[in-house]
């Protein structure tokens, strides 16, 4: 089921919270939340329902064997924990790798040996949400095992952790410590003020989806087919830049509003970034769960920044590549996390954004935020591209907009294109700029804002998505990791 | 449960008051509504909306021909209060001829809606439904697809997603959102801010279409014009798949597409009934047409006619006049789906003197 159709809006969402808070006791509404979670997810294909609960009930188990073990200190009970922890690990892993990266390997193999293997892929489609429902069950083992996390006995909430169905498609990741403490205890009735955030939330989510990433979406195909005219691959790289933001954090705006329509509060998974002023700060504002679970549970346990600049590196690079690949089995993520720890090293060597506040203060900050988004476009131009073949047409294009900025090339596809990329991002920047100037997003704002504008806001909103929006909407990106 | 009840009329007040900002909101979108609709009372809102609410109308793009033709026939035959409506794929689009079919039914009209086989069997009951839901007129739906467009066929190929897309514009509940009288702005305001005008209406959009016109009428009428006095049909001349028509025994081509690709079971009974059960609320009787084939029946497509066979002793009332497998000779089709225009003006005759023996 998807967030922005009809029937998730007026059917299915209207009777789980009518049923979640006709139900009296906790455990109750934590099983309303599974059987719709499950309903949610399995719409496309029982199947995967299936996989979840099988891959929650062998890490639950898993998690729970580790924590009786833990309070014993002998090493042979060390050791037992390490095995357990390495069967979740490589069961999760397994899982993730069978479903997502097995046919590529194969492939990849076939292709370098020449030996044909293509007769050992599996061809099964991934199932939704895999890499995300893995990664919560795995920093759950993990932070049990590191003692940091005393596990829940009852399977119902953790089961209820692992499917909540707002976060279990497209993120955010959730870590245990952060969820189940909210769903193990009696939820009150959320306030008239939360509710009224919340449906804010899900509208200005379905807003951005509609309007915004869809239409950005249009205007990177339309830029796709004329990726030959000179510059046009630079309004390509804007345009998928800011498609892929809107989609996605139109996501976790719907997201974070559904949940708090249950009294559950999700972690924000974007903090304006393209606003960011340098590589590190722009992964901590841009899928902010899976960078910051990336860096928890892959780059701090390898040793991070303290064991010498090689070893350094060596961790921003491995970290990063498991950040590409966790997208998606394809020779361009892993690029794509290459490349961001190029940057992220490049910047360490050359703090530009600090050289330029040193010598130019408030303006010198201004300035360091293009050129951090230059190299953020190019960055997922790498990300968006399939083959070879699209990258050089791309960087072709690409590198010959100055010519056409400059007036050297004409192009009027090219100022075409533009004018439409300016109409559908100019939006979207100021109302991240608003959102900026208070360290917040801009949903945060409208709790803050008075009736005439909270109405002016809805009209704009209603009129602008019943106009604009296309009457079948994309899926929502984040569905295919 | 009791405790929610009587709490509730505390917490529906502060509800109430918190989504004060979406209520002013909603009565102002009422009175914007309210007052284009009297506004635009001389104009005919529902035949533009119906035009334009389906279109993508993405920047700098024409609307693919699928979307083009549905959104052009549901708009411009809303009113013309049909007795035989034609809905299906594209055979239907070529094969059946509105005014061929009329002579020979006493005074009756017939409109054929059908496009093209991505919209899905769900996109072929959206466009009934729409008729259905505009017109009191309908007495007969006729439901025209080729037997290699099988409902699991359709699916695998095409996917639903543009079936599901004409559900929700034209069927479904809240259809009526995409109905509001300020649609009626849609096109111009997305034209003016674009700076760029879709080229609606205009000729030379459909090349192959404008083409296939030119050929078989000689004028260069442009496909909408043709549509229009068509009432719905678009002639089909033989185009370079010709020569890979399937001929001989029909096979495996036409049975594997009458099973679901992941239960392994028949899906043929099951789409048909959501026809029937949309004929029965509105008291219209259900016509199925399958496009001529050059094939020849073989015991190889008796799954498929056994499948028809169980539908219509279930429906007695549905009418099928030809059955699955009706052979023409080649010379009669523009590629293996579609009737070239000499074909379809035969099988129109065909259909026509069919529908007036079963007293239509």
């Amino acid at each position: 089921m998807i967030f922005q159709s009809f029937s998730f809006l007026l059917y299915f969402l209207p009777t789980v919270v009518f049923l979640y808070y006709v139900t009296p006791t906790n455990n109750l509404r934590n099983i309303v939340l599974i059987i719709s979670s499950l309903i949610f997810y399995a719409w496309g294909n029982p199947l995967w329902a299936i996989l979840l609960l099988g891959s929650s009930i062998v890490d639950f188990a898993i998690a729970q064997k580790i924590h009786n073990l833990n309070s014993q200190e002998e090493e042979k009970i060390h050791r037992q924990k390490k095995f357990l922890l390495l069967v979740s690990i490589i069961f999760n892993v397994g899982l993730l790798a069978f479903f997502k990266y097995w046919d590529w390997i194969i492939g990849l193999i076939s292709q370098t040996t020449k030996i044909d293997l293509t007769a050992l892929q599996h061809h099964i489609p991934l199932p939704p949400a895999i890499s995300f429902y893995t990664f919560e069950t795995l920093s759950y083992t993990i932070d049990i095992y590191r003692r940091q996390f005393r596990p829940t006995k009852n399977f119902i909430d953790y089961l209820t952790f692992i499917s909540f169905f707002p976060k279990l498609v497209a993120g955010p990741i959730k870590r245990a410590h952060e969820l189940l403490p909210q769903l193990v205890k009696f939820r009150k009735r959320i306030s008239s003020r939360a509710l009224e955030l919340a449906f804010f939330m899900i509208c200005w989510g379905l807003f951005k989806k509609l309007v915004f990433a869809d239409n950005l979406g249009h205007l990177v195909n339309r830029c796709r087919e004329n990726i030959a005219t000179p510059g046009v691959g630079l309004l390509l790289a804007v345009a998928f830049t800011f498609q892929l933001y809107c989609d996605f954090s139109a996501y976790a705006d719907i997201a974070r509003g559904t949940a708090r329509l249950f009294a559950i509060r999700l972690r924000r998974n974007f903090l304006t970034p393209y606003l960011s002023t340098n590589p590190v700060e722009f992964f901590q504002r841009w899928n902010i769960t899976l960078s910051s679970w990336i860096r928890d549970y892959i780059y701090i346990p390898l040793g991070g920044s303290r064991r010498g600049i090689l070893r350094n590196i060596f961790n921003i690079y491995f970290t990063m590549l498991i950040f590409g690949l966790w997208h998606g089995a394809g020779i361009f993520f892993a690029m794509y996390g290459l490349y961001s720890a190029t940057v992220i090293i490049f910047y360490r060597l050359v703090p530009i954004d600090r050289l330029l506040v040193k010598f130019l203060g408030k303006i010198g900050k201004i300035l360091s935020m293009p050129i951090i988004f230059s190299f953020i476009i190019f960055g997922m131009m790498i990300f968006w591209v399939k083959t070879p073949e699209d990258f050089f047409a791309f960087s072709n294009s690409f590198f010959q907009s100055i010519k056409v900025v400059s007036g050297l090339v004409e192009s009027e596809n090219f100022f075409k294109l533009g004018y439409i990329l300016l109409l559908l991002t100019l939006p979207i920047l100021v109302t991240d700029i608003l959102g900026y100037r208070k360290n917040r997003e801009f949903i945060d704002l409208y709790i803050g804002l008075k009736t005439l504008p909270k109405i002016f806001l809805y009209l704009t909103m209603f009129y602008l998505t019943l106009f604009f929006a296309s009457r079948g909407s994309y899926d929502f990106i984040y569905f295919q990791f | 449960m009791i405790s929610f009840i009587s709490n509730s009329k505390k917490f529906l007040l502060n509800y109430t008051r918190s989504l004060k900002a979406v209520f002013i909101a909603l009565a102002i979108i009422f009175s914007i509504e309210l007052s284009i609709s009297h506004l635009l009372k001389n104009h005919d809102i529902p035949q533009k909306i119906y035009k334009e609410n389906l279109l993508k109308l993405t920047p700098l793009k024409n609307d693919p021909y699928p979307e083009y033709t549905i959104a052009y026939k549901n708009s411009v035959f809303l009113h013309e209060e049909p007795d035989l409506l034609i809905v299906g794929d594209s055979s239907g689009l070529n094969g059946a001829k509105p005014l061929t079919i009329e002579r020979y039914l006493s005074e009756k009209k017939v409109i054929n809606a059908a496009c093209c086989a991505n919209a899905n069997f769900d996109g072929y009951l959206a466009v009934a439904t729409h008729f259905f839901q505009n017109s009191k007129n309908i007495k007969y739906l006729l439901l025209y697809i080729t037997p290699y467009g099988l409902p699991s066929g359709v699916q695998k190929k095409f996917g639903n997603d543009f079936g599901e897309e004409l559900l929700g514009v034209y069927a479904k509940p809240w259809h009526y959102i995409y109905e509001l009288p300020s649609v009626y702005f849609r096109k111009s305001i997305l034209d003016k801010t674009y700076r760029y005008k879709a080229p609606q209406d205009a000729a030379g959009n459909y090349e192959n279409m404008n083409y296939f016109i030119k050929q078989t009428t000689g004028s260069d009428e442009n496909y909408i014009d043709f549509i229009k006095k068509s009432r719905g049909w678009i002639p089909r001349i033989r185009d370079n798949k010709f020569q890979e028509m399937l001929r001989g025994e029909c096979g495996p081509q036409l049975t594997e597409n009458l099973y679901d690709e992941k239960s392994g079971k028949p899906t043929l009974i099951k789409t048909l009934t959501k026809f029937k059960n949309l004929t029965d609320k509105y008291n219209a009787k259900l016509v199925i047409i399958f496009n001529p084939v050059v094939c020849k029946l073989s015991p190889q497509v008796y799954p498929v006619i056994a499948e028809l066979d169980k539908f219509k002793e279930k429906n007695p009332d549905v009418i099928i006049p030809f059955g699955l497998i009706h052979t023409y000779n080649e010379e009669y089709f523009g590629n293996q789906n579609h009737l070239n225009p000499e074909g379809a003006e035969k099988y129109s005759i065909e259909i026509g003197e069919k529908l007036s023996e079963v007293g239509l």
